[in-house]
């Protein structure tokens, strides 16, 4: 195995760049994973995370009063000046997320039965801030019931009752299951961000080595040497699927152990399974990428829009379900497609039976075979490269 | 001396065709990738009902109230709810498997039972806490007025919206833009690879070209100098190029100020170029780790700057503002973004100014490695 | 005196590459540097360039001391490079063109000196070929002509010939030696005892960075102890004709090796004639009978006691 043994050499060589890549695209994985895990977690009513706002009111009445408190049950208020120019930097630094301007003479409109309008500014895909705006309109629109249905009923009589109304809420019961719960589990997105890390850390890899191997003089060399073309290339995937390995290996460990807690569940070993099947797709991707492109400049800039296109139109970056369905269409042609769909099915899995996982498994054969065939292109491709 | 070097390095490479042609598609196929991706998630059309199941039993059929008030919200196009009237133990089995979010149990204070606590269960709750506030209203007012009980259940089903989202002067905020925007500062930082090369062929103890250029009469900074132009050259036009087809094709908005955006791409273009010929200086090894360690820092600078997720820009502002600061890509990606957002212009000079120390110090390393002409070692 | 370095001194750490060197070359000679690899014949080259910084010693060209802001020095310089040095990019014509750029400012002047060393070193055929397309004694060619486009009145050659066919070999020494003929100054440097003794009036010889013997060929063969040779191709022979071999007056030592019997003598000796008599004598077959003169191997070789391509 001569040249399973150089290309060992060549990533014993390369161990530093591409442990550095591999640094960096985990704690890419991890960063993004735990931020939105914590967004998702913010998206949800259940949540006792309360939401930055900012309450500009020009008065101060019974029912601006009664607004501020039922709000402060969702909501953190932040102090800021009551100008355009503070709001703006404000929601851009993320300050605030959701900012309220009560106008003068706003309580008076209102009891008179007039429908005054709260302007708010939004940073806008902010779900936190959807719950604030749900929480306004339910205490303005309860006040108002009684507004109209009682004449000449008080301020401080009208917010009092729409307090005690407001206290009212319903039970929510989570059966515990012998599977993950729900989406927002900190493996279910490291998995997701692996599809773009680990093809980056794979096709940087795969291509430092076939630069080497590709100098016109090495492998004129080497196609002098008595070892058939076919058994090199199957040497050289050999070295390629054993760095894939390590990768693989150190991504997965890693998510692991951040997250032991989480790990120790059938869903975990899908998630493994899946993702390994994604790598050595991806090792047979970055062969053909490397056999294809030449300059050293140039295949970085093929990486980029490799990884970064795949990962944001299979649904790494935007979720599947915000792609429309065109660009689903599309998207059905990118293994990283089906690699996410896997993960977001083993996510939800709680029952393991093949009734359930067998969608699973279908996706993870449709990236398997997508590996398959960029191998084979790559082969036949080497082939044309003999002959001409 | 200059129009010599200048042409013959343009000529250089102008014909690295693989390197031109790259360079430029891959910002260009990312936007168009990007625009894809992004084309659904500003048409808030992608609502999808969330699938519910309500347990049929005794209770649910005497509400009638409650039983209305959910079939309500289950019909029509605009529907918030797939509601399904079931078993309980359907229920069960469809939650198991994942068929529905939750599923509902009626009585005096309505139940969800649900698998999780995400966007479904979070709405279904909302709905029922609503219910329950209003169905607390109703009984306190007709208390006091049991005449108005007709009038009462019009007003139930008039819900008015008091607020109303406006923006403040300038753009208004959209988060989709700064994908773009950080994509532009990737290419301007792509030309760190021009940069390289600048400094891999005048330092004779890296290149046998440099060695052999370095013994002929000319001033070794002059000839940097001169050939360092036609890579700024380059760069400059495909980032110029690349807006242009970001503004034309894609239509994406870039404020008012034209002269400012070409400005801000200029100024980028020259750190990212300069950038590349520090690195190269900077780092001792073979190309390879100087291209290496060029990746990895414009990667990373991209990734914080919310190239790849867009919150990430604001995680850094909110918890190391240091950082945002201190990383050239977010520098210049939050230029364009203060161009198109705001209305006055502190907060784009602060980040050109800071980018400007930058490409003085990226400068100033460059030269204090290179203006040395005698070597140790080649 | 057109280069004369004084007592150069370059140390890597522990390495001492050049050791109290002293190099002079006059007008219009061809001085060459011998040695095997790494005895410090580049080193020698990038410090009299002023590429290399050196611990100790002085170097004057064209009578100035040498630095790297020197361009007068500079600009009458060419240099051929160990290492093919060329854009990938341009063509032929446009990479000569481009290094005589920076010695010759007037187009006109230049568009005649770079089809002069087009000519010169016979790459006519392929002006507009790229680099990576020309076979590698081509690609030297190419190398030289970049060096010497600009009309030098010092041209240095570093090891110009390596890995370059025989054709190629000879057309780039004739060259050389024409560069002579009209004026030039040359340093070349090669690790080929043949090119050098074909080539240069005067050698000298480095090892470990020291000069060991420095002088024309003559006056270096002339320092050893051995003089002609006489070789016979034999199967093996008997100890009787080896020692009445050895017992020739004048013969320094008799070796059998690989099917030959060497005869050497001492210097200024001939052994032939005594050779051929004991031979017919003795009556053993042989096939074929050669002397031959020292040559500079056997010069390195007395000196330092190894071949000269160890």
């Amino acid at each position: 195995m001569p040249v399973f043994k150089l290309c060992l050499k060549i990533i014993k060589k390369n161990l530093p760049l591409m442990i550095m890549y591999m640094a960096i695209f985990l704690v890419v994985s991890v960063v993004i994973a735990s931020a939105n895990k914590q967004n998702e977690e913010k998206a949800t009513v259940f949540t006792s995370s309360r939401t930055a706002m900012a309450f500009l009111s020009e008065e101060d009445t019974p029912l601006t009063r009664g607004l501020k408190q039922e709000l402060a049950k969702v909501a953190v208020f932040v102090e800021i000046e009551n100008s355009d120019e503070a709001v703006k930097d404000a929601l851009f630094f993320r300050k605030v997320f959701y900012a309220l301007k009560i106008p003068e003479g706003f309580s008076e409109d209102f009891m008179s039965g007039k429908a005054p309008v709260l302007e708010t500014i939004i940073v806008p895909g902010t779900i936190p801030a959807v719950y604030l705006e749900m929480a306004v309109n339910q205490y303005l629109n309860t006040a108002r019931l009684y507004v109209d249905s009682l004449q000449g009923i008080g301020q401080a009589e009208v917010v009092q009752s729409v307090a005690k109304d407001l206290e009212n809420s319903s039970v929510v019961v989570i059966p515990e299951s012998d599977g993950l719960v729900g989406a927002q589990n900190f493996s279910s997105y490291f998995f997701n961000y692996l599809a773009y890390s680990l093809l980056s850390v794979l096709i940087l890899g795969v291509s430092s080595i076939m630069i080497v191997l590709k100098d016109k003089d090495i492998s004129r060399r080497n196609h002098a040497s008595p070892v058939s073309r076919n058994s090199m290339t199957v040497q050289i995937f050999m070295a390629m699927v054993l760095l894939t390995l390590g990768a693989w290996v150190a991504m997965t460990g890693a998510c692991f152990l951040l997250n032991i807690k989480g790990s120790l569940n059938v869903n975990f070993l899908m998630f493994m399974l899946n993702s390994f099947v994604f790598a050595l797709a991806g090792t047979g991707i970055s062969f053909l990428i490397a056999s294809v492109i030449k300059g050293r400049n140039a295949l970085s800039a093929v990486n980029n829009v490799v990884t970064l296109g795949s990962s944001f139109l299979g649904g790494v970056f935007v979720p599947q379900q915000f792609l429309g369905p065109a660009v689903l269409q599309f998207s059905k042609f990118l293994p990283t497609y089906w690699y996410v769909k896997a993960n977001n099915l083993i996510g939800f899995l709680t029952v393991f039976d093949p009734e359930h996982t067998a969608e699973v498994f279908k996706s993870m054969g449709v990236v398997a075979a997508f590996g398959a065939a960029a191998f084979a292109a790559s082969l036949i491709l080497d082939r044309r490269g003999r002959l001409s | 001396m200059f129009v010599h070097i200048f042409k013959t390095r343009l000529k250089c490479l102008l014909r690295d065709k693989e390197m031109l042609f790259w360079s430029l598609l891959f910002p260009v196929a990312l936007a168009l990738l990007f625009n894809i991706a992004f084309s659904n998630l500003n048409a808030h059309d992608t609502f999808e009902p969330v699938k519910l199941a309500v347990v049929a039993d005794e209770s649910y059929l005497q509400d009638a109230a409650f039983r209305g008030a959910l079939r309500n919200v289950s019909t029509g196009e605009s529907r918030i709810f797939d509601l399904q009237e079931t078993e309980l133990a359907a229920a069960r089995t469809m939650l198991r498997s994942n068929d529905i979010s939750g599923y509902i149990l009626a009585g005096d204070v309505p139940t969800l039972i649900t698998s999780g606590t995400g966007l479904g269960p979070s709405i279904a709750k909302t709905f029922l806490d609503s219910y329950l506030q209003m169905q607390s209203s109703v009984n306190s007012i007709l208390a006091k007025d049991p005449s108005s009980y007709e009038e009462l259940m019009d007003r139930l089903n008039a819900r008015l919206s008091y607020t109303k989202e406006v923006s403040p002067g300038g753009g208004e905020s959209n988060p989709v833009l700064n994908y773009f925007y950080s994509l532009i500062a990737m290419t301007c930082f792509y030309g760190a690879f021009f940069g390289n090369r600048e400094v891999l062929d005048v330092q004779a103890n890296l290149s046998p070209l440099a060695a052999r250029i370095s013994v002929s009469p000319v001033h070794k900074l002059k000839s940097f100098l001169y050939s360092m132009c036609a890579s700024l050259l380059i760069n400059a036009a495909e980032v110029l190029l690349f807006i242009l087809f970001l503004a034309k094709v894609l239509g994406i908005d870039f404020g008012e100020d034209t002269g400012l955006v070409v400005l801000t791409a200029l100024m980028g273009s020259f750190t990212g170029v300069t950038f590349g010929a520090f690195i190269s200086s900077l780092v001792k090894k073979d190309e390879n780790v100087k291209i290496g360690v060029i990746i990895a820092v414009s990667m990373t600078g991209s990734f914080l700057a919310g190239m790849m997720y867009g919150e990430m820009k604001y995680i850094v502002q909110q918890n190391v503002p240091v950082l945002s600061y201190l990383n050239p890509i977010n520098l210049l990606t939050d230029a364009f973004y203060c161009l198109y957002y705001y209305d006055t212009y502190t907060r784009y000079a602060v980040n050109m100014g800071i980018l400007a120390t930058f490409a003085v110090v990226f400068c100033l390393g460059t030269y204090l490695v290179i203006r040395r002409r005698k070597y140790a070692g080649i | 005196m057109v280069i004369n370095a004084r007592n150069l001194v370059k140390r890597y750490g522990e390495l001492t590459a050049l050791d109290h060197l002293d190099i002079t070359v006059e007008e219009g000679e061809i001085f060459g540097l011998l040695g095997p690899n790494g005895s410090g014949k580049t080193t020698a080259i990038n410090c009299i360039l002023s590429l290399l910084d050196y611990d100790e010693g002085s170097i004057e060209v064209f009578g100035r001391p040498m630095t790297p802001e020197n361009y007068e020095a500079k600009r009458k310089i060419g240099i051929v490079m160990q290492n093919v040095a060329v854009f990938q990019e341009l063509t032929v014509y446009e990479n000569i063109d481009y290094f005589c750029g920076l010695y010759v400012a007037d187009k006109t002047l230049r568009r005649k000196l770079v089809n002069e060393a087009i000519e010169f070193t016979g790459l006519e055929d392929f002006r507009k070929f790229r680099p990576k397309k020309l076979s590698g004694g081509l690609l030297r060619r190419l190398n030289i002509a970049c060096g010497i486009a600009h009309k030098p009145q010092l041209i240095i050659l570093d090891e110009p010939t390596v890995a370059v066919d025989p054709q190629s070999r000879n057309k780039i020494l004739e060259g050389i030696a024409e560069l002579n003929r009209n004026g030039a100054t040359v340093v070349y440097t090669s690790h080929y005892m043949e090119e050098v003794e074909q080539l240069c009036t005067r050698i000298m010889i480095l090892d470990k960075g020291r000069a060991i013997a420095t002088g024309t060929k003559d006056e270096l063969k002339a320092m050893i102890s051995i003089g002609e040779k006489v070789i016979v191709d034999t199967d093996v022979p008997d100890e009787a004709l080896l020692k009445a071999l050895g017992g020739i007056r004048g013969v320094s030592s008799v070796s059998y090796s690989e099917g030959a019997v060497t005869v050497t003598s001492g210097r200024g000796m001939s052994s032939l004639e005594a050779v051929l008599e004991i031979l017919k004598k003795s009556g053993a077959a042989y096939s074929r009978i050669r002397t031959e003169l020292p040559t500079l191997n056997d010069v390195f070789l007395e000196i330092t006691g190894k071949g000269l391509r160890d």
